[in-house]
């Protein structure tokens, strides 16, 4: 082998792996097409009403407190295996690469679990991720009406291992107070990371 | 059941799995070396470090199935990106390398022979080509698209380790083969091959691991956290560093070891060269 055919073997060698890392790695699993690599929401959906309490105890009306900021909201509950923390820790992460979003977005999760998730172990719970995470809890009445302010299957616990049942999807708002975009599960930090500058944009009039 | 470890979307449980599949790759590796040496006993009598090479040899086996098998297997195959990057180390740098050592002559003439890889065995004992072939499996193998299409079915997810296997062993012919015609002669040429080969190239990768804002494998950042707080990013940032100085436990000392035996053979070749002030054929004695 010549000292050139194995200068461009190496140099080859070096460039597909450096593609085989980036590029191969950098596609999100795109669940739609468009602006979004999330599921877009079309038409979008106005921010819901409802009233539920914080991990502090005080009531929290969603549509008023979180109305003309980027918000995402999804329903869950601490004890949750696999679905629930894989969307906090990929929102955190998200938000970490994304910082300047970080401080106009706000995150909620409302607990589908309100007799293991006190607001206690919901607070301690969303501490782990983000100590601004806002943690929502109420009665099963108060929940159910949340759920179908959002249009979302009720969740139902399952016989016997103590996992729920439940909505998987986060909810995108911008600024503008509409819904766009839902993120199933499964969805992954790369789409988030896509995702919430166009959401952001979306709600901002000199950006959408 | 599984019969080989895959990725999956159930919650880690440190319950024990049985995979069967593991247990019969490594009895396919033993049972067969310890038959194939008591024929050889047999017939021609206990050679001269048969015990030795065949403690290293199911040493090697025993990397394997540690590497393979419940729990690091399940782990590096569905669950954590470090998990992976460690069963790597083990199969490359650990397992491959004392089943080379382990392998008598004969044994290693009669596989590369009966499965007609002479020529390609050959052709792969040049340092410059073991390297590049071993890194193009590094790469290969450790790519997200790859990892993330092959571990989640058993046989794809076996295929994948049995590449890692391979390619530990083709970076270590160069430097133990048992054919001696295939290990490279110079010791310089070994310790440079070793250091570029497994410590310096991999950096590479491993720096992509490192420095990268998201995760990159789909399967470790969607499995279900087996420790709260060791989220994907910093699992990806460990199994990066483990990618970049995983081998060096391993490269270095063998360097050193390399550097040491070079150094005593030159000074033996010193002392058996004759001095200019004896005539010319008469060596010194060596004591």
């Amino acid at each position: 082998m010549t000292g050139l055919s194995r200068r461009r073997l190496l140099a080859a060698v070096a460039g597909a792996g450096a593609l085989a890392l980036t590029g191969c790695a950098q596609r999100g699993d795109d669940t739609s097409s468009g602006r979004f690599q999330g599921a877009e929401i079309d038409p979008p959906m106005p921010r819901p009403r409802f009233t539920l309490n914080t991990t502090q105890g005080e009531r929290f009306d969603f549509f008023e407190q979180t109305r003309g900021r980027m918000t995402l909201m999804f329903f869950g509950y601490a004890n949750c295996p696999d679905i629930c923390p894989i969307h906090l820790a990929n929102i955190t992460q998200a938000l970490e690469v994304q910082a300047d979003l970080s401080a106009t977005t706000t995150v909620v999760m409302a607990s589908i679990d309100p007799v293991r998730d006190t607001p206690e172990s919901l607070r301690r719970y969303l501490d782990g991720f983000d100590s601004r995470y806002v943690g929502l809890t109420g009665s099963k009445g108060e929940l159910a009406a949340a759920q179908d302010a959002f249009g979302i299957a009720r969740a139902t616990e399952i016989d016997g291992d103590g996992r729920v049942s439940h909505s998987s999807a986060v909810f995108g708002f911008a600024s503008d107070d509409l819904g766009y975009v839902q993120f199933p599960s499964q969805t992954r930090q790369s789409v988030y990371i896509h995702d919430l500058p166009v959401l952001a944009a979306l709600g901002d009039p000199a950006g959408g | 059941m599984n019969w080989w470890c895959t990725s999956s979307s159930e919650p880690w449980s440190w319950t024990w799995r049985a995979y069967p599949g593991v247990w019969l790759a490594v009895l396919g590796l033993a049972v067969p070396y310890l038959v194939a040496l008591r024929r050889r006993r047999a017939a021609s009598g206990r050679a001269e470090g048969d015990g030795k090479r065949a403690a290293q040899f199911l040493a090697g086996v025993a990397v394997l199935w540690l590497s393979f098998d419940w729990p690091l297997g399940l782990l590096g195959a569905g669950y954590l990106a470090t998990a992976h990057m460690l069963m790597f180390m083990l199969v490359t740098q650990v397992a491959a390398p004392l089943m080379l050592l382990g392998t008598p002559e004969w044994m290693f003439r009669r596989i590369t022979s009966r499965l007609r890889i002479t020529r390609a065995v050959r052709w792969l004992s040049r340092p410059l080509r073991a390297g590049v072939v071993f890194n193009v499996f590094l790469l290969a193998t450790q790519t997200p698209f790859v990892v993330d299409a092959l571990r989640p079915i058993a046989a794809t997810s076996f295929l994948l380790d049995v590449m890692w296997l391979l390619a530990g062993i083709i970076l270590w012919i160069p430097l133990i083969a048992p054919a001696e015609e295939l290990r490279t002669p110079s010791y310089p040429g070994r310790m440079v091959y070793l250091f570029l080969a497994a410590g310096a190239l991999p950096l590479i990768p491993g720096g992509f691991l490192t420095f990268s804002d998201a995760a990159l494998y789909r399967i470790y950042e969607l499995a279900p956290r087996v420790w709260d707080g060791f989220g994907a990013v910093t699992d990806q940032q460990v199994a990066g560093a483990v990618m970049k100085v995983g081998s060096l436990p391993i490269v270095w000392p063998v360097i050193f070891a390399l550097f040491v035996q070079w150094a005593n053979r030159e000074r033996r070749a010193d002392t058996q060269r004759p001095r200019p002030d004896r005539p010319p054929g008469r060596a010194p004695s060596v004591a």
